[in-house]
């Protein structure tokens, strides 16, 4: 017995030991790596969440060819962006300085900025660079006066639909409901349309962008102006989509509302443009037979409008080489680093210029006729306590869905919930 | 051990020596320290951040702000529903794994044929980590493909598909049920290490005067394993009550927030709000609802082993 527990003792001692030795290690190594000299290479870390695809490795490729002197340390973060959000604001509310350039989230960057990680770019992103850019990607960097990211590529929402059933996609969302319900059963499909009906982030971008489509919206400038017939109506939308849904699109994310309509059981899908060449590829059942559309418009709207989603480079205010990582974002941004985001990852640029690009295009050509959708999206509202702001639109909105309270009641508790919010912390 | 009498010895003890007291303390003093590192300053830290105003979004705003953060908690109605959901979670989930652990462990007392084996594939639920048992689940109740909907209507029970997650009456049951499957093993090897030190002596003078084997159960069995089924209790309880990974996987909360645990608004008000003041003020209301627990399992435990 003695003898057994002295063993153990001294084994767990020996990994205490050896974790101690292995802390101090990578320690020292990593203090050595960012005390260079001015001919040696500069080694910078960009933070990013890991990309399927190969065009991060592409481009750290060409920028470190371009520029021998910098070398790029990828540090890939989780898959899931609630994951991503929490290293960082793990990593930056701690002062860390590892981090060099860190990919946000659009929704993000208001946040960092006013919790003063991130460092000011109004004279390295200059009024005449900015002109270049879609200007719903820039609206979202701006926060409080200044720009603090660049943006990287965008996303809007799209409809895509089954046209071997749907000759011309529909122009309303009432026509589209009519639709639904005349054609579902035909070439197999089950339901009438799938979205994102769980309750996270993808929910609100599709309850938003049918608040927008009828005429509504959520904030202008910082008062509440959600309480509306419009926006009620929006969201009556939404609750009528439901009964021509699975029984379970109250739990669905992106990748589950894909699922389905890759398998070919759903008439319409809102979704991203990700969806595109996946739902294309070889082994898709519906491979060419999915047609994609604008958001369509609410009766009471003007014009469907798809909300911005998109990623943005921004950087660590503690970094120890804030020129090196500005070099590195304006490659990555440039309209030869959006080239290779946009061929090798199938991202859609920020760059006007590239809406035109005969290379871009012959890879995916519905992008030419999406410019104009593009380019009217919306930005959720823009707010260091968005995430605050968007837990009551999942919440109350989710209840919308599941029956649990009317529409009405929804946007009303919404608005009371963000007015608080507003008073309690400006805008 | 030879070593440990000499120390113990106070003839050996000489003027240079250190007292045994004082030895005691440096030779504890190294786990002294990791414990307050690891756990005593967080716990204090997180009670000092519970009385300030902390938004990391308004770095320039920290201040003190007293009992305020409580305060606004309980005036909050969705601080009262987390702490709702908490309770009905760990009420019912941890009764519910007592008898059902109860029974497994009955029965897996007795000797029969290929006990090993089924105390072995009882244990299975126990070994999978908790995330992945909730991934599993959660496809187990898909609308689409989910063998649960499969199996009810081959049945019968039911004539279309349920999203049993994405509605809200019956997500934190579904919820509620995976989480008995997982931990009912548990309770049940607790119980079979206390059933096994009841001396078979009691049973058979028990049979001898012609009690049945319920009233066995409640006469002998219950009595006995009360010390145990307490400690069982303690470790289920306070394990149930800060439930997170199992909700953050299966529902993240939803439907409408319905299975919403104080666990996960903390998460919520904490990384994704960064309000550090009201998130550390509900980490804080966590540990004192699971300190107050603990405490009551413990007087009842020594209450019953003084008896």
């Amino acid at each position: 017995m003695g003898k057994k527990n002295k063993i153990l003792t001294s084994i767990v001692s020996l990994v205490l030991i050896g974790t101690l030795i292995a802390g101090c290690g990578s320690n020292t190594a990593s203090s050595t790596s960012s005390n260079t000299s001015k001919n040696e290479p500069v080694t910078i870390t960009y933070s990013t969440g890991k990309d399927s695809t190969p065009a991060t490795q592409k481009l750290v490729e060409a920028f470190e060819k371009k520029y021998p002197n910098i070398k790029v340390k990828v540090q890939e973060l989780p898959n899931s962006t609630d994951d991503q959000h929490n290293s960082y604001v793990t990593a930056l509310s701690a002062g860390d300085s590892s981090i060099d350039v860190l990919a946000m989230d659009i929704i993000w960057t208001p946040e960092f900025a006013a919790a003063n990680w991130l460092l000011p770019l109004d004279d390295k992103f200059t009024k005449e660079m900015r002109d270049k850019f879609l200007p719903g990607p820039v609206e979202a960097v701006t926060y409080n006066g200044h720009v603090w990211a660049v943006p990287r590529f965008t996303d809007a929402g799209v409809l895509y639909y089954r046209k071997d059933i749907i000759n011309t996609p529909p122009k309303t969302w009432d026509e589209l409901i009519q639709m639904a319900k005349e054609n579902v059963g035909k070439g197999g499909t089950k339901y009438g349309i799938v979205f994102q009906g769980n309750q996270y982030e993808g929910l609100v971008c599709d309850a938003l962008e049918l608040i927008g489509s009828n005429g509504g919206n959520v904030l202008d400038g910082d008062k509440v102006v959600i309480d509306t017939p419009q926006a009620i109506g929006g969201l009556q939308y939404l609750v009528d989509l439901v009964k021509i849904a699975p029984p379970g699109v109250t739990t669905y994310q992106e990748e589950d509302a894909r699922n389905v309509f890759q398998q070919g059981e759903a008439i319409f899908m809102r979704n991203w443009p990700y969806a595109w060449s996946l739902l294309n590829s070889d082994d898709s059942p519906v491979k060419g037979k999915v047609g994609i559309a604008p958001i369509p418009r609410g009766k009471n709207g003007k014009v469907g409008t798809p909300v911005l989603g998109g990623w943005n480079l921004g950087i660590n205010k503690y970094s120890k080489h804030p020129e090196e990582a500005w070099k590195f974002i304006e490659f990555v941004t440039s309209e030869e680093g959006q080239k290779i985001t946009a061929l090798e990852g199938g991202n859609l640029p920020t760059l006007k210029s590239l809406y035109q690009d005969k290379e871009v295009l012959a890879k995916n050509p519905y992008w030419a006729d999406f410019y104009d959708v593009f380019i009217t999206a919306k930005p959720r509202p823009v707010s260091p306590f968005y995430p605050q702001m968007s837990d009551s639109m999942q919440i109350n909105f989710h209840k919308a869905l599941t029956g649990e309270i009317s529409p009405e009641q929804a946007v009303k508790n919404v608005a009371k919930d963000l007015d608080e919010i507003i008073k309690n912390n400006g805008k | 051990m030879i070593e440990q009498k000499n120390l113990t010895s106070p003839t050996k003890q000489s003027k240079f020596q250190l007292s045994e007291a004082t030895l005691g303390y440096i030779l504890v003093a190294p786990a002294l320290l990791c414990i307050i590192a690891i756990a005593l300053y967080p716990v204090l830290n997180t009670f000092k951040l519970s009385l300030y105003y902390m938004k990391l979004q308004l770095p320039g705003l920290t201040h003190f702000v007293g009992l305020q953060n409580y305060n606004t908690l309980f005036s909050d109605s969705r601080f009262w529903s987390a702490t709702l959901n908490t309770v009905f979670f760990t009420v019912v989930s941890v009764a519910l794994e007592l008898v059902l652990g109860m029974v497994m462990a009955l029965l897996m007392n007795k000797k029969f044929k290929g006990t090993g084996l089924v105390r072995a594939a009882v244990l299975i639920p126990w070994a999978i980590p908790t995330v992945i048992s909730a991934l599993m689940w959660k496809f187990i109740y898909n609308d689409q493909f989910g063998v649960l909907n499969d199996i009810l209507m081959k049945i019968g029970l039911i004539s279309s598909y349920k999203a049993w997650l994405g509605n809200p009456s019956s997500a934190m049951s579904a919820a509620i049920f995976a989480d008995v499957w997982k931990t009912a093993p548990f309770m049940a090897l607790l119980l079979l290490a206390g059933l096994q030190n009841i001396s078979q002596d009691l049973y058979e003078a028990a049979k001898v005067d012609g009690a049945g084997s319920i009233r066995q159960f409640f006469r002998i069995t219950l009595p006995l394993l009360k010390p145990t089924i307490l400690v069982a209790l303690i470790f289920r309880t306070l394990d149930a009550f800060r439930v997170f990974d199992l909700i953050f996987v299966m529902t993240g909360g939803g439907p409408g927030n319905s299975t919403e645990t104080l666990s996960i608004y903390a998460y919520k008000t904490l990384f994704r709000n960064l309000d550090f003041g009201i998130g550390s003020a509900i980490a804080v209301i966590i540990f004192i609802f699971v300190f107050i627990f603990a405490m009551f399992y413990i007087k009842l435990l020594d209450k019953s082993i003084l008896k």
